[in-house]
């Protein structure tokens, strides 16, 4: 189960609206980080195989799902991103939204270090 | 909660899934989940969840069509929806309140938010829940004396009639407002429950009463009031429920204190009690029973008018007054038409007519 380590977090989750979220409970908070890391990386490769198989309506709908995880679990940026790549694929083109693809990739990149770092204080 | 609620989560993420569950277990609620709306109309199949909580977008079938295909279905009870969606915008709304939700949340949502919301949704059921129960009460009153016709829904029309009237009367500003009225034509009907606790021997009898006969017919007040008022103590916080006791009790004490069972004068008598010892009154004058012939509304008005004061509270008679049209034409429309069928009254009244007890 993921540890929270506020620190390296602080960037790509707001705590504070998790936690809240999570009605205060510590081990509600991990577990659902922990849920959404597994999901929506396998969303993120979902999402990759809809582009080269050019289907649009599946992009879409995994788009939408990852934005709704997203919002729950306090992912702002990455909730941003994956609405802003929902949003093109509305307009039905795979190419004008693959830069939104690509951006949300990056997003993700930095979530999933923030995740897998050593906490700070065992760094030092 | 007494008993948990039972709330079917209908989404196909799993994260967003597991928020709600986790909440809602941590509310009290007793939770299912399903993944897209074909899932869930099976499990609403059982007949356990009144409460659904669905996303919107989903795999097989979307929360708008689970709407649809909800609402185009009889079910045993109400089953209340919420709509969970991601999208804003007045269009989803007005789309999914059409397809038949009766609530939506955006994502994210606070779960204050959420828990204020199904406690609305409980609230809404617990109304279906209550209007079933008084309306199955009153069934099994009329079951016992299937003389009375719609003596029941007669009853009731008449109780509204007269608690409105009153209600434009500054004096009863406080006391009678919208809900109050609509709590007397809901509890009105439960006036003779007790009847059920009396013997045929007696609550059929086609003729007089005998003093002892009618001793026993009196009990009906106290049967149907103390089985009200163990309901009413197990759940003090519901309002109908006191009224309907209420009114069990009272409605046949008068204004001048000699009637029963408690003996109660003036306004020791509940309002309730009050106007339905009226409208009770007034359809069983009007009505034809095995034992007697209807009275004309012309002979019945004035036993009212001649009972102000002595057995009715004078401003509701008065209020019977004013708005004795309605009575003629409920009295019409709901088939104890007064004035085409009226008969002459037996030469002498007997010692105590069953339909005035």
């Amino acid at each position: 189960m993921a540890k929270i380590d506020a620190a390296n977090l602080s960037g790509v989750i707001d705590l504070n609206e998790l936690m809240t979220r999570c009605l205060n409970n510590l081990e509600f908070a991990e577990r659902m980080l922990t849920l959404f890391e597994n999901r929506c990386g396998d969303d993120l490769t979902e999402l990759e195989r809809a582009f080269e198989q050019g289907d649009v309506e599946k992009a879409r709908r995994v788009s939408h799902r990852f934005a709704g995880a997203s919002a729950n679990a306090a992912a702002g940026r990455l909730h941003g991103r994956a609405t802003e790549l929902r949003n093109d694929l509305r307009e039905g083109s795979l190419d004008a939204a693959r830069p939104r693809l690509h951006e949300l990739r990056q997003e993700w990149q930095r979530f999933t270090e923030a995740m897998s770092s050593p906490p700070l204080v065992r760094q030092a | 909660m007494s008993e948990q609620m039972r709330v079917l989560v209908v989404e196909d993420d799993c994260v967003s899934s597991e928020f709600l569950s986790a909440t809602l277990t941590c509310y009290g609620y007793a939770v299912t989940t399903a993944s897209n709306g074909r899932e869930a109309l099976e499990l609403l199949r059982s007949g356990q969840y009144r409460i659904v909580v669905s996303d919107w977008e989903m795999p097989e079938m979307n929360g708008d069509e689970l709407c649809r295909q909800v609402r185009a279905r009889e079910w045993n009870a109400y089953v209340y929806i919420m709509l969970v969606t991601l999208f804003d915008g007045i269009d989803h709304v007005v789309e999914g309140l059409r397809a038949g939700a009766d609530d939506f949340l955006s994502k994210p949502y606070h779960p204050e938010e959420l828990r204020v919301r199904l406690r609305t949704a409980e609230r809404i059921l617990s109304l279906e829940s209550r209007d079933v129960l008084l309306f199955a009460m009153a069934k099994l009153t009329e079951s016992r004396d299937n003389d009375t016709g719609m003596h029941l829904d007669r009853i009731r029309e008449y109780c509204r009639i007269l608690a409105q009237e009153l209600s434009a009367w500054p004096e009863y500003h406080d006391e009678i407002d919208g809900e109050y009225i609509q709590l007397l034509y809901l509890t009105s009907p439960l006036h003779d429950i007790g009847k059920v606790g009396i013997p045929d021997s007696v609550l059929l009898k086609p003729g007089p009463l005998t003093p002892e006969e009618f001793e026993v017919m009196k009990q009906h007040t106290t049967i149907g009031g103390e089985t009200l008022q163990a309901v009413t103590m197990a759940h003090p916080e519901a309002r109908y429920l006191s009224m309907a006791r209420d009114i069990a009790f009272t409605h046949h004490e008068r204004w001048d204190g000699s009637g029963y069972p408690f003996g109660l004068r003036e306004r020791e008598i509940p309002l309730c009690g009050r106007l339905t010892a009226l409208a009770d009154v007034y359809d069983a004058l009007t009505s034809r029973r095995i034992y007697k012939a209807k009275m004309g509304h012309a002979q019945a008005r004035q036993i009212i008018f001649d009972g102000s004061g002595s057995h009715f509270d004078p401003d509701v008679v008065e209020a019977f007054r004013r708005r004795e049209d309605e009575f003629t034409r409920v009295a019409n429309l709901l088939n104890a038409s007064p004035e085409a069928t009226a008969a002459p009254l037996a030469a002498a009244p007997p010692a105590v007519q069953p339909a005035l007890v």
